[in-house]
C-alpha cells in the first residue's frame, strides 16, 4: 500500500522553531514524504533558515499574510501525497512511533488522527474537546461537568473518538480534506481546525486521538498572547460560534468567573460557616409569618393571571378583591415578586391561590401553608447570602470569618428577612452591590446597581448624592458619567413602566414624611430637619476622605437619619445593617452598641403595635395567638406607650451618634479643632 | 471568633425562644372556648329586653367572655349588666359597667375569676340595661337565628396548651407531606454537610 504523506507546515516568523521541527522530521519519519512550506512574508529570517538547512523541502513565499487556513489550503493545492499531515512550525517529532500514525487512517470510517501533544514543560496538552456549544459552556462553568465545554487529556491507551481535535498536529486523507473543501478561508487564524473537525463529524467520519503517539508542542509560541492574537481570536471566535451566541457564551464563562472568584472561594473558605447559616435560615423560614409577604404576593400573583398595570387593576377591581390596598412600590417589584411567584406555580399549585384569597380562619389551615412560607422566601434566602459573600469581600481579609459571623448571625437580620418577610433585602443587596462595584471601580455596574435598587423601592436614591460626590471628589469625570449611565439607564426602566399609577398610589410613603419634622429658624424660617440634616451630611461627604470606607459611613448615616427622624419601620433598619456590619466588623467594640440598637429595635415593633411584629410573628405555629395575644395592650397597661417610644428612640439616636460621630471624625480630611486648618480659614 | 458566634446563635435561640415562651404564656391565659362570631344584625338590649345565650363549655376555667356591642353616637350612659348562670340560673359571675364603656361597634371584653369545673357544662349568658329609653338602647350584634356574637377564653394550664398546641402544629405540618420530607432532607443534608466541614 503506498503511504506517501505531505507533511504540510506554515511560518510566520518562526525562525526559531522550524529548524528544530524539520530536523525532527527527517530524523523520525521514515516513511515516504514530502515536505511543504508556506511561509506568510515571515518579516525574521524562517525562510533564510529553511533554505540554509539543507533539509529538503518545497518552499513557497506568500508576498503577505494570507491567514493560516488558506496558507494550508495553498500548500494542499501543491500536495501530491494521499495523506496531508498539518504541523505547527513549533511542533517536534519526537520518535519514530509517529510513523504508525497511517496506520488507522485508511480505515473507511476515519477522518482525522491526531496524536498526543507535550508541551514543553513534559505534560500532556489538553488537545481535545467536544464541539463547543452554548449549552457546552453552560455545563461546564454552571453545571461543573467536566470536559464539556474546555480542552481536555483523554486517559486511554487505546485510540479514543473525540469530537474536537487542536489542529497543531492532525493528519487526514486529502480525498476527505477536499471533500470538506479544506480550511474555511474565512478564519484567517484559530477555529479552523474546529470548523474542519465540526465537518468531519457532519459527514459522519470519527476523529481518533492516539495517546501512544506524541509530538512535542511549545505552546504559544507561534502565535502568542499579544494583542493581536488576542484580537484575531477574537474575530475568528465570533465568526465560528455567530455574534451573539459568542457573547452568550463570553458572558457564561465571565459569571462563572466571577462566581468561582468572589463566591464559591468564599464558600471554599468558610464552607461550615455558610452552612450553619443556611441550616438556620432554612429552619426558621416556615415557622415565621407577617402579613406584609402575603399582602405582597396577593398582588404580585397577579401578574401570573397576566395583570401587567397592578396599579390600575388595583383601581379598578379592589370591591371585588379579598385584599384592598393598592401595590405601593416600584414596578419593577411588582415583576420581581411577580415572576417568582411565576416560577413558583409548580411547587405551589392551588393551594396557594386559596391561601393568598382566604382573610379569615381557615388561612392557618391551608394544607401548604409552611410550603408557601418556606418558597416564597428562597429569593430572599438566596440575596441574604450574597450580602455575606459581598460584606467579606469588603472587609480585609483577615476579617472575612468574623464579617460572615455578624452577618449572618445576628438575629436582626434573621428577624427581618424572614420574619417580617419584607422583598427590602432585594434593594439592600443592590445597594450594597453598588457600594462594592464602587471599591472595585467598576462605576457602570455599580450605577446599574444602585438604578436597579432604586426601580424595586426608592430609598436607595437617598443615596445617589454620595455616590455622585465621591466621584467628583476623584475628578474621574469619566466613571461620574458611566456611574450616572448606569443609574439612569435603569431608572428609566422604571420611569417607563406605569410611573404615573405608581406615584399615585404611593403618596403616603418616606418622601412626604420626609417634610413633616420641622425646625423654625429665626424669621419664621421653617426648614424640614432631615433634610437640614442630611445637606449636612452631603456636607460632611464633600469634605471627608475619598474611599469607599467614607462612603460606607455616610451611606449608614442616612439610613440611621431617615429611621430616626422620619419613622422606624421595622424592617427599613434591615437597610442599614449590612454597611453596620461591616463597621462592626473593623471596630468589635461596636458590639455594645450593636446589641443597644437590637434593645430599642424591640421597644420600636413593641410601640408599632402590630400585633405580627411581636408575638404573631410564631402564627404558623400558634394559630390562636393573633386572636388572643396582645403583648402591647398588657405593656401599656404598665408602662404608657409614650414614654416607651421616647425611651426607644432616646436610645436609638444616642446610640447611633456614639458610632456615628467617631467614624465622621475618622473619616474627616481635616482634623477638628486642628490649628493650620484655621489659620488656612482666616 | 468561636465565642462571638457562640454569643450570637446564642442571642438567636434567646429571642426566638422568648416569642415562643410568651407566646404559651399568652395562650395558657385565653384558651380559645366557644365562639359565635358570625354577625349578621343587631337586637336591643333595654330594661325588660335581656338577652341571652347558652353554650357548653369545652375546658374548664372559664375567665374571659367577648361580646360585640354597638353603642349608637355613645349615647347611653345607663348601667349595663353582665351575667353567667349555671344551669340553675344561679349567678356565677357578674359585671356592672357604665354605657360610656361601649362604643359604637366594639368587641367589649368581660374579664372575671375563673369558673372552675365547669367542662362540658351548660352556662348560661345574659346582657341586660338599666336603660329604659328604646331610643338609647344598647346593641348587640347577632346571626340570622338571633344567637349572639361572643367568644368565650378559659385558662389552663401552660403544659397542657404547649401539648395541645404543639399536637394541633404536628398535624397541620405533616398534612403537606411531600414538603415535610423534602424539608427534613435538605435541613439533614446541611447539617451532616456542616458537621463534616467541621471535622475537616
Amino acid at each position: 500500500m503506498n503511504k506517501d504523506l505531505s507533511i504540510i507546515i506554515v511560518t510566520y516568523n518562526n525562525s526559531e522553531d522550524i529548524i528544530s521541527c524539520l530536523k525532527s522530521i527527517e530524523k523520525n519519519i521514515i516513511i515516504q514524504h514530502e515536505i511543504i512550506i508556506v511561509d506568510s512574508n515571515s518579516s525574521d529570517d524562517t525562510i533564510s533558515k529553511i533554505k540554509s538547512s539543507q533539509i529538503k523541502v518545497l518552499l513557497f513565499s506568500q508576498s503577505e499574510n494570507i491567514g493560516f487556513a488558506k496558507a494550508n489550503n495553498f500548500a494542499v493545492k501543491q500536495a501530491k501525497g494521499k495523506y496531508l499531515f498539518f504541523l505547527n512550525p513549533d511542533t517536534e517529532i519526537i520518535d519514530r512511533s509517529i510513523n504508525e500514525i497511517t496506520n488507522l487512517i485508511d480505515r473507511d470510517d476515519v477522518g482525522i488522527i491526531a496524536p498526543q501533544l507535550i508541551m514543553l514543560n513534559d505534560k500532556v496538552q489538553p488537545s481535545v474537546r467536544r464541539l463547543p456549544t452554548f449549552l457546552g459552556a453552560i455545563k461546564e462553568y454552571w453545571l461543573g461537568q467536566k470536559n464539556a465545554y474546555d480542552s481536555y487529556v483523554p486517559i486511554s491507551d487505546q485510540p479514543v473518538e473525540v469530537e474536537s481535535v487542536v489542529g497543531a498536529a492532525i493528519l487526514i486523507k486529502k480525498k476527505t480534506f477536499l471533500q470538506i473543501k479544506g480550511f474555511d478561508e474565512k478564519f484567517f487564524m484559530y477555529f479552523e481546525d474546529l470548523d474542519l473537525c465540526h465537518k468531519i463529524k457532519e459527514l459522519g467520519y470519527k476523529i481518533l486521538y492516539l495517546s501512544n503517539i506524541q509530538v512535542k508542542h511549545k505552546v504559544g509560541s507561534s502565535a502568542g498572547t499579544n494583542p493581536k492574537s488576542i484580537e484575531l481570536f477574537k474575530q475568528s471566535a465570533k465568526k465560528y460560534y455567530g455574534f451573539f451566541n459568542y457573547y452568550a457564551i463570553q458572558n457564561v464563562i465571565r459569571i462563572s468567573q466571577i462566581a468561582d472568584k468572589y463566591f464559591f472561594q468564599i464558600i471554599k473558605n468558610f464552607g461550615s460557616i455558610f452552612l450553619l447559616a443556611i441550616a438556620i435560615r432554612l429552619i426558621i423560614m416556615p415557622f415565621l409569618f407577617h402579613t406584609d409577604l402575603k399582602t405582597q404576593y396577593f398582588h404580585a400573583n397577579l401578574l401570573t393571571k397576566g395583570v401587567v398595570n397592578v396599579y390600575e387593576y388595583m383601581k379598578v377591581n379592589k370591591d371585588n378583591l379579598g385584599f384592598k390596598d393598592t401595590f405601593v412600590y416600584p414596578t419593577m417589584a411588582y415583576f420581581t415578586l411577580g415572576s417568582w411567584a411565576y416560577v413558583t406555580q409548580p411547587i405551589l399549585g392551588q393551594p396557594f391561590q386559596n391561601w393568598l384569597y382566604d382573610w379569615g380562619e381557615s388561612r392557618w389551615t391551608n394544607p401548604q401553608l409552611f410550603r408557601q412560607l418556606f418558597v416564597l422566601k428562597l429569593p430572599y434566602l438566596f440575596f441574604d447570602l450574597l450580602c455575606g459573600v459581598l460584606i467579606a469581600y469588603l472587609v480585609e481579609e483577615s476579617l472575612r470569618k468574623r464579617a460572615l459571623v455578624v452577618w449572618f448571625f445576628n438575629p436582626l437580620t434573621l428577624y427581618i428577612i424572614y420574619g417580617l418577610a419584607n422583598f427590602d433585602i432585594i434593594p439592600t443587596f443592590l445597594t450594597l452591590f453598588s457600594l462594592f462595584f464602587f471599591q472595585k471601580n467598576k462605576l457602570l455596574a455599580s450605577g446599574l446597581s444602585l438604578g436597579l435598587g432604586i426601580s424595586l423601592k426608592l430609598f436607595p436614591l437617598l443615596l445617589l448624592p454620595f455616590f455622585v460626590l465621591s466621584l467628583l471628589k476623584k475628578e474621574n469625570k469619566r466613571g461620574l458619567i458611566l456611574f450616572l449611565i448606569g443609574v439612569i439607564m435603569m431608572v428609566l426602566l422604571t420611569l417607563c413602566l406605569f410611573f404615573q399609577d405608581f406615584l399615585a398610589t404611593s403618596g403616603s410613603g418616606m418622601a412626604t414624611q420626609m417634610l413633616i419634622p420641622i425646625v423654625i429658624l429665626p424669621f419664621n424660617l421653617k426648614i424640614p430637619i432631615f433634610y437640614l440634616l442630611y445637606s449636612s451630611l452631603l456636607l460632611g461627604c464633600l469634605f471627608s476622605k475619598n474611599t469607599w470606607e467614607s462612603l460606607n459611613v455616610y451611606i449608614l448615616a442616612t439610613f440611621w437619619l431617615v429611621l430616626s427622624l422620619i419613622n422606624f419601620h421595622p424592617q427599613w433598619l434591615l437597610w442599614s445593617l449590612p454597611f453596620f456590619a461591616i463597621i462592626i466588623t473593623k471596630e468589635s467594640k461596636l458590639l455594645i452598641q450593636g446589641g443597644l440598637i437590637f434593645i430599642s429595635f424591640i421597644f420600636f415593633i413593641l410601640i408599632f403595635e402590630d400585633r405580627f411584629l411581636t408575638l404573631g410573628i410564631l402564627s404558623p405555629i400558634f394559630p390562636n395567638i393573633y386572636d388572643v395575644a396582645n403583648l402591647e395592650q398588657t405593656l401599656f397597661t404598665y408602662i404608657p406607650k409614650t414614654f416607651l417610644e421616647i425611651t426607644a428612640r432616646l436610645i436609638f439616636i444616642i446610640t447611633i451618634l456614639t458610632i456615628l460621630i467617631p467614624q465622621i471624625l475618622m473619616h474627616l480630611n481635616f482634623k477638628v479643632g486642628d490649628p493650620k486648618l484655621f489659620r488656612s480659614k482666616t | 471568633m468561636y465565642k462571638l458566634l457562640l454569643l450570637m446563635l446564642a442571642f438567636i435561640i434567646l429571642f426566638f425562644l422568648s416569642i415562643f415562651l410568651l407566646d404559651i404564656f399568652y395562650l395558657s391565659h385565653r384558651v380559645s372556648n366557644v365562639s359565635q362570631e358570625e354577625a349578621k344584625k343587631t337586637t336591643l338590649i333595654y330594661q325588660g329586653q335581656e338577652q341571652r345565650i347558652s353554650f357548653i363549655s369545652r375546658f374548664d376555667n372559664v375567665n374571659l367572655i367577648y361580646v360585640r356591642l354597638k353603642n349608637p353616637e355613645r349615647k347611653n350612659t345607663d348601667d349595663f349588666y353582665f351575667q353567667i348562670k349555671d344551669q340553675s340560673n344561679n349567678i356565677l359571675r357578674q359585671i356592672d359597667i357604665s354605657g360610656r364603656n361601649i362604643s359604637d361597634d366594639d368587641w367589649i371584653r368581660f374579664q372575671f375569676l375563673p369558673i372552675k369545673n365547669i367542662k362540658d357544662q351548660k352556662l348560661n349568658l345574659s346582657l341586660n340595661s338599666a336603660t329604659l329609653d328604646q331610643n338609647k338602647a344598647i346593641l348587640v350584634f347577632t346571626d340570622n337565628s338571633d344567637q349572639l356574637v361572643y367568644k368565650v377564653y378559659s385558662t389552663d394550664s401552660w403544659i397542657n396548651v404547649l401539648r395541645r398546641e404543639l399536637v394541633n402544629f404536628y398535624q397541620r405540618f405533616t398534612t403537606d407531606s411531600l414538603f415535610v420530607v423534602s424539608y427534613i432532607i435538605i435541613n439533614i443534608s446541611i447539617i451532616i454537610g456542616y458537621l463534616i466541614l467541621k471535622k475537616v
